[in-house]
């Protein structure tokens, strides 16, 4: 057997039993709208953690900060901060939006908005925006498949045929599943993961160097200024830094799908608990860290930073151990890849087309119509992984900057009574059109500030405006909830 | 607000200045810490650190619902203070 046979079997072969474990999940259960979309809202707080933390470890972590470890250095130090703080922010916004869905039998994040607002365009202005911006998403875990294919083939499979390949294992697992199956794969996927991460984050540096310590002693003896901030890159400094792990920190949990598992949970309690616990779930990071630092001696000038971890473990270890890690990178891209696509279907049928087109849908139809959208958006995502070459920290970052525009819609909407629909309306569309503006015109950063983080602070304080020269709202749960879920 | 809000309210900013508005402070890479350095040490360092702040919170947040409803979770009843 070839070295690419060996591995490329194995990263099969774990993908299988990925998708295997994910079908019998599902299996005994009969799939209606509730189930599928929000698993019957009977999550404890295991499988709750076992899903949010699904959200983590996404091919973002696994290949994308390792690549800009290696590429831009530095400044790639924000992952570690954000995803430590957005748990921080968890804890004190995440009980409430549990406790609407909870009362209002809630299903996806635009419902919150219907709910709390009291307006259906807002909401399909949410699902739209929300869809919009889990496209680069989705095309970031794309293109982790297919990079991962690329390389275990030993560059046998070509780029567009690998994301192809990955186009048609997403979509499948997906249409034969639903959040419980995804909520199971996390369990698998993260054992491998953790086994890949320690194998790789301390085995690289002690084989070429004999440990972390000298592997960072040779890294700042060759590239002094690589590992603190702005490191390889002209403009990410410490204002970047700052805003950037600001917007991103608020935006974690603005995810649509994110968002969605929250109403996946039992109660409001397992949300506080998690939010104590997650933050140890990021103890591995920094060992992708160690494996992307490592990669600049040991496989230096790579065109795309992002195949730096495995082109390295694929020069340093046995075949079948690239199998082993590309197999855990494989599921890392699916699992979140299967949370978008399913948020992404139920979101544009329920809160979009159903309301404005087609109001008299049951929710069965919204159900096909959603698996529908799901082979759609997962092909629109697969043309733009396979025609762009932004890295993968870059797409997410660009998908940051729309998703957190949700943020001062969310936050107003528990701890503030006097904010409007008009009000919540006119924040995002000057925050989504602020920062793509920005991002087209390539004016982000701006001023070292991140484009995002800039918008955000203009959505916040068009959302205040219009709110307070609009009528209040009227209806009779806000107020409720108001003197509920302030802390 | 009473107290227990504003405690846990400071001690969940504490995280937020230590791992993102102070960053001039501490992004250097001496003195290493175990060999590694010291922006990435003191990171590191930050995310037990963070996980014990939230135990506070969360202790903080629980003496302030006894007496009040100590687990009215499955049923929907609220596990909110007032």
């Amino acid at each position: 057997m070839t070295p690419s046979t060996i591995a490329m079997t194995i990263i099969f072969g774990i993908i299988l039993l990925g998708a295997g474990t994910g079908v019998y999940a599902g299996f005994h259960r009969r799939m209606n709208l509730e189930q599928w979309a929000v698993g019957g809202r009977g999550f404890g707080p295991i499988l709750v953690w076992l899903l949010m933390a699904g959200e983590v470890y996404t091919t973002f972590a696994f290949l994308g900060a390792s690549g800009w470890a290696y590429s831009r250095g530095g400044p790639t130090l924000y992952v570690i901060a954000y995803l430590t703080l957005c748990y921080v922010i968890s804890f004190f916004i995440l009980p409430g939006i549990w406790e609407v869905g909870k009362r209002y039998s809630l299903h996806t994040q635009a419902d919150f908005f219907r709910q709390r607002y009291d307006s259906t365009a807002l909401s399909a202005l949410v699902a739209l925006t929300g869809v919009l911006f889990i496209v680069p998403y989705l095309q970031l875990q794309l293109t982790g498949l297919g990079i991962i294919v690329q390389v275990a083939s030993f560059d046998g499979i070509s780029r567009s045929m690998a994301i192809t390949i990955a186009f048609v294992i997403v979509a499948g697992f997906v249409l034969s599943s639903g959040i419980r199956a995804v909520a199971w794969v996390s369990v698998l996927k993260d054992s491998l993961m953790l086994i890949a991460a320690f194998s790789i984050g301390i085995g690289i540096p002690y084989h070429y160097f004999g440990g972390i310590q000298p592997m960072f002693h040779a890294l700042i003896q060759a590239k002094p200024s690589h590992l603190t901030m702005p490191g390889s890159t002209p403009s990410m400094g410490h204002t970047w830094f700052v805003s950037t792990v600001l917007l991103t920190s608020m935006g974690f949990y603005m995810w649509p799908h994110a968002f969605g598992s929250v109403f996946t949970a039992r109660s409001g309690d397992t949300l506080r608990r998690n939010a104590v616990i997650m933050p140890l779930y990021n103890v591995t990071v920094p060992l992708l860290f160690f494996a992307g630092f490592a990669a600049i001696l040991v496989t230096p000038n790579l065109n795309n930073g992002d195949m730096a971890l495995l082109t390295t473990v694929r020069n340093t270890f046995s075949p079948w151990f690239l199998g082993m890690v590309g197999g855990a990178g494989a599921l890392t891209a699916m699992v979140p890849a299967s949370m978008l696509i399913l948020t992404a279907g139920t979101l544009f049928s329920k809160n979009f087309v159903r309301p404005l087109f087609a109001p008299s849908m049951s929710d069965d139809s919204v159900a096909k119509l959603a698996k529908v959208l799901v082979v759609l958006t997962t092909a629109i995502a697969m043309y733009f992984a396979i025609y762009s070459s932004t890295t993968l920290v870059g797409l997410l970052l660009f998908a940051y900057s729309g998703v957190t525009q949700f943020f001062p819609g969310v936050v107003f909407g528990l701890f503030w009574r006097r904010a409007t629909a008009a009000g919540v309306a006119a924040g995002i569309i000057s925050g989504v059109g602020f920062s793509m503006f920005l991002i087209a015109t390539k004016r982000d950063p701006l001023l070292g500030w991140n484009a995002g983080f800039l918008a955000l602070c203009l959505n916040a304080l068009v959302t205040a405006i219009v709110s307070l020269v609009t009528a209040p709202p009227r209806n009779g749960f806000s107020e409720s909830l108001q003197t509920e879920s302030l802390a | 607000m009473n107290r227990n809000s504003i405690w846990s309210l400071l001690l969940a900013a504490l995280p937020f200045l230590a791992v993102c508005v102070s960053v001039p402070l501490w992004d250097r890479v001496y003195p290493l810490v175990f060999g590694l350095p010291f922006n990435l040490a003191w990171l590191i360092a930050w995310i037990p650190l963070t996980s014990l702040c939230m135990a506070g919170v969360y202790r903080l947040w629980r003496r302030g619902t006894s007496g009040i409803v100590r687990d009215g979770t499955a049923q929907g009843k609220r596990d909110q203070p007032r």
